[in-house]
């Protein structure tokens, strides 16, 4: 259990800081280009459609403008998510643990799905 | 005001939701999305996208400490994502059909549930006597964690209840763009009986699975708004590593009594400002 817990731990720390690097760099992209513009959150249009599908974010984040990494990053953030619930079912079949390994993939999946049925 | 300086500040407040979720097991989001809406006067839509991005952060960030240290229970935590996970799916499904008046005081009112829990919870939960629930000894759910000089032993009541109260944490969480953590805790703390370490350190594990089931539906809709996430996710990381830090040394009771009655003023704006339509 001890090396289950590790392990997740590891995993989190490195997704959390490349997901703080990442956004990091498209933020400081982001306050060069815009420090003195004027903000306006208050009316919802919704953002563009280029930030708002997984296909989209990954095409945008490749041309590593600002705005587009920031969105990379944050989507990078949720992949995290999927990746640790997988590292705890793969755990669980190490261990052999019918139920968790059944619990751990109906989490997966429920997961995936979601993702994966809006974008 | 300047974009910089919106971000500085942004990045001051969700410093503290990172830190104060760290400490307190719920994810930041009932101290982020007010800020956000009644200090910055950010819409809701995207004061919610970016607070649901931050729990995930705040989530996993403050794990990374809890698990080395043996306080979170995994088995606990994916069991109950399961009740989570479906409530949350729901949950993001409604919030397109739910105007944002409605959003506004259920948040409202979800605040102050938040800010009672938090005031009532004692610090340790008294371990019942009466041996585990039989659905906790068929899936090992009892467990150890660390005091000075050794472990402790506890043990797992009331599962079925638990597992239902998650199923709620998990629809509030996909409606509101929140963790759940205090709903979450109150299930750990309240009805399985586990010690107030083992219950903040679990809610906190699995509050960021539960966030991500909803992100799909969050960026379709077009909520998540990388401008304004930009500040929130760094402050909030930054924040919940220095409170997971702290955690271990600290008696967390007047910071809590403390942040519930900030929670508590937050809540009565959010549902004044839901009923008057000024947000």
């Amino acid at each position: 259990m001890e090396r289950m817990q590790l392990a997740i731990g590891r995993l989190l720390l490195i997704g959390v800081v490349l997901s703080f690097l990442i956004v990091l760099v498209g933020g400081i992209g982001y306050l060069w280009d815009n420090s003195n513009h004027l903000v306006d959150y208050q009316h919802f249009n919704g953002v563009q459609p280029s930030f708002r599908s997984i296909s989209a974010i990954m095409n945008g984040a490749l041309g590593f403008t600002p705005l587009a990494l920031i969105q990379f990053g944050i989507l990078f953030l949720v992949l995290v998510q999927l990746l640790r619930v997988a590292l705890v079912g793969w755990f669980f079949i190490e261990q052999r643990d019918e139920v968790f390994i059944a619990i751990s993939a109906f989490v997966l999946l429920v997961l995936i799905y979601s993702l994966l049925s809006h974008f | 005001m300047t974009v910089l300086v919106f971000s500085l500040l942004v990045l001051g407040v969700s410093y503290i939701a990172g830190f104060l979720g760290a400490l307190t097991g719920l994810g930041g989001g009932v101290v982020l999305i007010p800020s956000l809406v009644l200090l910055f006067h950010v819409n809701i839509y995207y004061a919610m996208g970016a607070s649901l991005i931050s729990v995930m952060a705040t989530s996993s960030g403050s794990a990374v400490s809890y698990l080395r240290k043996g306080y979170t229970s995994v088995r606990i935590g994916m069991f109950l994502e399961v009740g989570a996970v479906v409530g949350a799916f729901v949950g993001a499904m409604l919030v397109s059909y739910l105007p944002a008046k409605a959003i506004a005081i259920t948040f409202g009112c979800m605040l102050l549930f938040s800010s009672y829990l938090t005031w009532s919870r004692k610090e340790d939960a008294e371990q019942l006597s009466a041996p585990a629930h039989p659905w906790a000894s068929y899936l090992s759910l009892d467990g150890t964690y660390p005091v000075t000089g050794g472990f402790k032993n506890y043990s797992v009541h009331n599962v079925p209840l638990a597992l239902f109260v998650m199923t709620i944490a998990g629809a509030l969480s996909g409606l509101l763009g929140i963790g759940s953590g205090a709903l979450k805790v109150l299930a750990m703390d309240q009805a399985m009986r586990l010690p107030y370490k083992v219950s903040t350190t679990t809610s906190n594990f699995m509050i960021g699975m539960t966030a991500a089931v909803s992100a799909g539906i969050y960026f379709a809709n077009g909520y998540i708004d990388p401008s304004l996430t930009f500040p929130v996710l760094i402050g909030v990381i930054l924040g919940a590593f220095t409170g997971a830090r702290v955690l271990a040394g600290m008696r967390v009771s007047r910071l809590r009594k403390i942040f519930s009655v900030v929670v508590l003023f937050l809540a009565m704006e959010m549902i004044y400002k839901g009923f008057t339509g000024t947000l």
